[in-house]
């Protein structure tokens, strides 16, 4: 019994210290990752590099990009790698000891080309060695957004390469680790030195990372170091009587505006918003002015710059129909006021692609080239315009016929530069300019009275230093704090392998009750002795309780380091044959005296319960029958009628349980496990009442072999043994069945499957600027021949991602930022994929994305799997985010994909992705459908596009990378579960040997009717048969049918060669443990047994 | 089973070894016996009296000297055949009945037949014949728990003469029956012995039971002597 109480023991333990292990390892690798660094600074637009150094002593300017890199002289590629750029700051952030990325390129001297130090993962990738050549791609920091009419889509303009000389292998630990993002796997990381990066990125001189060591920062961990308007990426100076803002990337997007509004109003400035853009004409009748820059704008109360008309009047506000037209452009359209003038404007495409449009106006007057009507500083600074000797030297990011520039064009350039040529209203402004980034390219501040644009501005920028800084992009992250937390883990793999090892802590449980149960009985004599002396039956129960309890203690306490070393199994299991569920063999044992005392207190509880429950009935007995070793009634008693009820209910709840399982269009596991879970109770029930109904039945037929009757009649003669041993090995076959078959049935690669019909899935490091499903699409990405024509006839869907945490079952941290997906509206009227559920009855679930379940609220669709175990949410779940302007965010799961493509990510619509996350430039994730035969062309592509780092898996192996997470807990279930039923076995030869031991009168007088040893062994084997068939063909039936809904839809498929070893092992080993156990007995002197002279 | 049948004992000897002691509990037994006789073996407790039965009855070997029954010597033969050689020619009766408690009384009787798949029909109405001799008609489907100790033990006499068996072996058959069951047990042993002409053997510590038998011996220290 006390083998029994540290079996148990060591498997709760163990399964308690797997999880300290786990915790303690995630722990130990997110601090080692860290080193000193407590704090990041993280900036949409970049920071001057200065600026983010002065944040703190110690804080370390980098340059982080997403890149990809290959060895030119033999085409290995590897992806997806983090490229920083560092200087010996962030060595310094490290304790000694750890590696020293900066100080390995510096010491590698004088190289050909900047030197690169690569982290051990991508090394291995890449099979590189100090001294090759590499080449890195990465996305070229845009200087307007990208998907704007400024920004430049094309695939030179997306991604930069450089040519680099590895100067180290950085291994896999402290500075080499560094990551942003929590994962158990080695970063892929590479190093430059920062100002290599800087100038290869074409920004010299900032950073979009700073990091920050302990002590750098306000002890709270909330407040975020004060930022200069330089940190925020604006310009805010006095210009004249009024202060303008300008912002990098040439607009103020909405959150920025709307905290330079909030900050204006404070100080008491009127604030007038100007948008200047590109019209490719104006139009008057014949007459047209090409490339005109046209400014919306409102009059304002104020000292800002007025826009005088000709007759030296203010121009009035203007209506969203009327256009005010510079003299010079009046002059040359021969317009007047009261005349319709056309506007041409560029308009980007939902695929990126530049068109034009037109809108008509009313000539509402003509202005002076004064004032207003002649200020440059209305038009950012574009690059390739601004600084142009002539319109002919443009470099715009926009097509340009140049042969449609005239000599006037040239002198209204020489004259005026890029001052507006018309103006209309703020509000036309926004009809026609605005986009996601925002349409305001400028703010005028007008003091208050009294007040000067010097104190303005200064004012201003104390104002904006000490405000929330996430609405200019500027992210504070509590690093150490978030990794802390991630290291909590999002499974608590403490509880899945008490869980996975759940039936065989019951069954040591079982075991040890039963053990005890087995020595109480054999003291039955004892027990009737007490009684009949007078002790009471509490006093009885205490005194064999306690020494159950001692030795239950005493097997806890061997139990304990015996659940050290399983721990120490187990985490040997997850870095080698398990590795799958973890993807990291850096577990380490952590065990924690808290734990361990845990565990030997719940085994000892377990082992107490089963004590006590053996006990209950054999006290109780009256003393007689006990004085004279009776331990059980020796009559069949009827069915129980308790029995046959709770078959019935059980059968019944199974019954609704599992319509309501497969009638709810989701086939839901957990509904039909506990169906399933009703079946077997209800089959247990009944075998039970068969035991008490058996010697009822009808009596041995006097024809053919009666050891079959025999044996059913004997293994029923002790209905409570029998059932017990029926319940363990019918439980455990019942889960191995039920695991069997929780097997994902074989992607098929439909429309309808985990693919939705897409054979590849192509990732690219560098955001494609355009869609490469459509011709525009491929000409701006410069696709032509071979790969043009293969995209032109596969289905591709482009999808916008925002970086963040993998929430996929890959990831053992506790994601905090999941990364997000935006789906296109194709692909919502495409539909396709396979669903779990949905939130509401819809043929197309992907339709819901398009709703809004409750203000606020924004609706998405993650994978069952990444929803359920890893963000442990579910169907109509909230998770809370926040965008990229530090605004709270709802998301709320309205469907759940199944076994899908998309388990790392949640998936909302491109349209609120991008309401939300607008700086969310081209297209990162492709779904490709590619046409019948060219399945060996994926390289073709990966080669077209290789500046963009673009990688192309299938979606098959995608989807089986994902399901070797879950076909390795299955694995790992089965093997602690084959365990158990080890110890099932086990306790069924005990149970058989006592039967036995019992039965020495039985088998002797049988012997002595001419039963030969043979004849016994096989009615012995054979009753055993029959309580292990039984508890087979319930536990595996109950199993199975509790799948058949899913196995009926094609959800599923079983694993039958797992389960027939299983339970083909635990039939040969119990009958094994039976054959031993009747040996024994047999081979016992009949003479003692049957002499009357005792 | 009539006529020829002899059971020769000749100089049984059992040794048992006890740590380091050898105990001889049968020295040099000898005895004969025909069909439709019987015999009485009287003795203290420990004397030897159920070692000699279950030799002769097979259930045990001896050390040295010979059982022949009808001409065979049963303790030459391999374990099955001796089984079967038990199941055809010998029946026995112990003081503790034995009864399987998961088997009916009708079951209990029977369960000699069960061995092989041979002749059961014919055994089952022969079982019922013998419960009825022995009084138990009533009680064939009832469970040994449910019958009087004195049922249990008549139950335990059908079923050792169920395969009408040259020899018919008990073991103080009334030694946990009240006087007025043991009565009645004892008559109907002897007079199914007499009916079936078996050669009965009965170890007991009564008197009144020896009595019934035409021969009677007693065992003292192993050593056969009449009484």
């Amino acid at each position: 019994m006390a083998l029994g109480a540290a079996v148990c023991c060591a498997v709760v333990t163990g399964a308690l210290v797997v999880g300290d292990s786990v915790r303690g390892s995630l722990r130990g690798l997110a601090l080692d990752r860290l080193g000193r660094i407590e704090q990041a600074i993280t900036a949409e637009r970049f920071m001057p590099e200065t600026a983010a150094a002065a944040l703190g002593p110690g804080a370390a300017p980098v340059l982080l990009l997403q890149g990809s890199a290959r060895v030119p002289s033999r085409g290995a590629r590897a992806s997806g790698i983090v490229l920083l750029g560092v200087d010996g700051r962030f060595d310094a952030l490290y304790p000694v000891g750890s590696p020293r990325p900066f100080a390995a390129m510096e010491a590698a001297g004088r190289t050909p080309f900047p030197p690169l130090a690569l982290g051990a993962a991508v090394a291995a990738d890449l099979s590189a060695s100090v001294g090759e050549e590499v080449v890195i791609s990465f996305p070229r920091p845009a200087e307007a957004p990208r998907d704007s009419v400024m920004g430049r889509r094309g695939i030179d303009d997306a991604a930069a390469g450089m040519r680099c000389v590895v100067a180290a292998i950085v291994p896999d630990r402290g500075a080499g680790r560094f990551s942003l993002s929590p994962h158990q796997s080695a970063p892929r990381n590479a190093w430059l030195r920062l100002g290599d990066l800087q100038r290869a990125a074409g920004r010299s001189g900032t950073a979009n990372l700073t990091l920050l060591p302990q002590g750098a920062m306000s002890r709270d961990g909330t407040a975020t170091p004060p930022l200069t308007l330089d940190r925020l990426a604006l310009t805010v100076r006095p210009s004249g009587s009024h202060v303008l803002v300008e912002a990098d990337g040439f607009v103020i997007d909405p959150a920025m505006e709307s905290a330079l509004r909030e900050a204006a109003r404070a100080e008491g400035a009127a604030v007038q918003a100007v948008q200047t853009s590109v019209a490719v004409a104006l139009r008057h009748g014949a007459r047209s002015v090409p490339y005109s820059t046209v400014t919306a704008v409102d009059p304002l109360d104020g000292s800002v710059p007025r826009l005088l008309l000709e007759d030296g009047t203010e121009a009035p506000a203007l209506r969203d129909d009327q256009i005010v037209l510079g003299l010079w452009a009046a002059e040359d359209l021969k317009a007047r006021r009261g005349d319709t003038v056309e506007m041409e404007f560029f308009a980007v495409q939902p695929d990126g692609a530049l068109i034009t449009r037109t809108a008509a106006f009313a000539v509402a007057g003509i202005a002076r080239a004064e004032g207003l009507g002649s200020d440059r500083r209305l038009t950012p600074d574009y690059p390739g315009i601004q600084e142009a000797r002539d319109i002919a030297a443009w470099d715009p990011p926009f097509p340009i016929d140049l042969g449609r520039i005239r000599p006037r064009d040239e002198v209204y350039w020489d004259l005026h530069g890029a001052a507006p040529k018309a103006f209309v209203s703020e509000a036309a402004g926004r009809r026609l300019w605005a986009s996601r980034y925002g349409s305001v390219t400028s703010l005028r501040l007008a003091p208050a009275a009294g007040s000067g644009a010097p104190a303005l501005a200064a004012a201003l920028e104390a104002r904006l230093a000490s405000g929330p800084a996430e609405p200019f992009g500027v992210r504070a992250i509590d690093l150490r704090s978030a990794a802390l937390r991630g290291a909590e883990g999002a499974t608590d793999f403490g509880g899945l392998f008490l869980a996975l090892s759940s039936f065989l802590i019951v069954s040591a449980a079982l075991l040890a009750g039963l053990l005890f149960r087995l020595g109480v009985e054999r003291r039955a004599p004892e027990i009737g002795l007490l009684r009949s002396l007078g002790f009471r039956l509490r006093q009885v129960r205490a005194r064999f309780l306690a020494e159950g309890a001692i030795l239950a203690a005493a097997g806890a306490a061997a139990g304990v380091p015996a659940g050290i070393l399983y721990a120490r199994g187990l985490l040997a299991g997850l870095g080698t044959l398990w590795k799958g569920a973890v993807g990291t063999s850096a577990l380490s044992l952590h065990a924690r005296p808290p734990g361990l005392a845990l565990g030997a207190a719940i085994a000892c509880l377990a082992v107490l319960a089963a004590m006590i429950g053996a006990l209950r009935r054999l006290a109780s007995r009256d003393p007689a029958s006990l004085l004279s070793g009776r331990t059980k009634a020796e009559l069949f008693r009827a069915p129980s009628r308790a029995a046959l009820w709770m078959a019935a209910v059980a059968g019944a709840a199974c019954a609704v349980m599992a319509w309501r399982g497969t009638t709810a269009g989701s086939a839901s596991p957990g509904l039909l496990l506990a169906a399933g879970a009703c079946g077997l109770a209800s089959s247990l029930a009944l075998f039970a009442a068969w035991c008490a109904a058996a010697g009822r039945g009808r009596p041995i037929a006097p024809r053919g072999s009666a050891l079959p009757a025999m044996a059913a009649r004997n293994a029923a003669w002790n209905p409570g043994r029998s059932l017990l041993t029926v319940s363990v090995i019918a439980s455990a076959c019942f889960i191995l069945a039920a695991v069997a078959a929780g097997g994902h049935a074989e992607e098929d690669g439909g429309r309808a499957g985990g693919s939705g019909g897409f054979d590849w899935l192509a990732r690219s490091d560098v955001p494609l600027p355009a869609d490469p499903g459509t011709a525009s699409g491929r000409e701006l990405l410069g696709l032509a021949g071979e790969a043009a024509g293969l995209l032109a006839r596969s289905e591709v869907i482009a999808l916008r991602r925002v970086p963040g945490d993998d929430v996929s079952c890959l990831n053992l941290y506790r994601p905090e930022r999941p990364a997000l997906i935006g789906v296109p509206a194709s692909l919502i009227e495409r539909g396709g994929f396979r669903f779990h559920s949905a939130a509401a009855p819809v043929d197309n679930p992907w339709e819901l994305l398009k709703g809004s379940p409750d203000p606020g609220v924004i609706p998405v669709i993650g994978d069952q799997n990444s929803v359920l175990w890893i963000l442990h949410l579910g169907l109509g779940r909230d998770l809370a985010v926040r965008d990229e302007t530090g605004r709270d965010l709802r998301l709320r799961f309205v469907a759940l994909l199944q076994g899908s493509v998309f388990q790392s990510e949640v998936l909302m619509s491109e349209e609120k992705l991008l309401e939300h996350f607008p700086s969310s430039a081209g297209r990162s994730v492709l779904l490709i459908d590619p046409p019948e035969g060219a399945a060996e062309q994926a390289a073709l592509l990966e080669s077209a596009l290789s500046r963009t780092g673009l990688d192309i898996a299938g979606t098959a192996e995608t989807i089986a990378a994902f399901r070797a997470v879950e076909s390795t807990y299955i694995r790992t279930f089965q093997a602690l579960g084959g365990l158990g039923l080890l110890l099932g076995t086990c306790g069924l030869g005990v149970v058989m040997a006592r039967n036995l031991l019992e039965r020495q009168g039985e088998l002797a007088a049988m012997r002595a009717c001419g039963f030969p040893r043979s004849a016994l062994k096989r009615l012995v084997l054979a009753e055993a048969g029959v309580l292990l068939a039984a508890g087979a063909l319930i536990g595996c039936g109950a199993g199975l049918a509790a799948s058949i809904p899913r196995l009926a839809g094609g959800l599923a498929g079983v694993q039958w060669a797992p389960l027939a070893v299983m339970v083909g092992g635990v039939l040969a080993a119990g009958l094994a443990a039976a054959a031993a156990a009747t040996s024994g007995s047999l081979r016992a002197p009949l003479l003692e047994t049957l002499k009357s002279e005792r | 089973m009539s006529g020829g049948v002899r059971l020769d004992v000749v100089d049984l000897r059992k040794t048992y070894t006890l740590g380091p002691h050898e105990v001889e509990v049968l020295r040099g037994i000898s005895f004969s016996l025909r069909a439709g006789e019987s015999l009485s073996v009287l003795g203290p407790s420990g004397s030897g009296k159920s070692t000699l039965l279950h030799i002769v009855g097979t259930l045990d070997r001896p050390t040295s000297g010979r059982v022949e029954i009808e001409g065979d010597s049963p303790h030459e033969l391999p374990e099955p055949a001796l089984a079967a050689f038990r199941n055809r020619r010998i029946g026995f009766v112990f003081q503790d009945h034995h009864l399987l408690p998961q088997y009916s009384v009708l079951e209990n009787v029977l369960l000699p037949s069960w061995v092989g798949r041979e002749g059961r029909s014919e055994a089952a109405l022969r079982g019922r014949r013998l419960l009825d001799r022995v009084g138990l008609s009533h009680r064939l489907e009832h469970r040994p728990a449910e019958l009087s100790g004195g049922e249990r033990q008549r139950a335990a006499v059908a079923r050792a003469l169920l395969r009408r068996p040259s020899l018919l072996l008990c073991d103080e058959p009334t030694g946990n029956l009240d006087a007025a069951s043991a009565e009645a047990v004892v008559s109907l042993l002897y007079e199914l012995h007499q009916e079936e002409s078996s050669i009965l053997i009965v170890v007991t510590h009564s008197a009144d039971v020896a009595a019934r038998s035409a021969r009677r011996i007693r065992l003292v220290e192993g050593v056969c002597s009449a009484a």
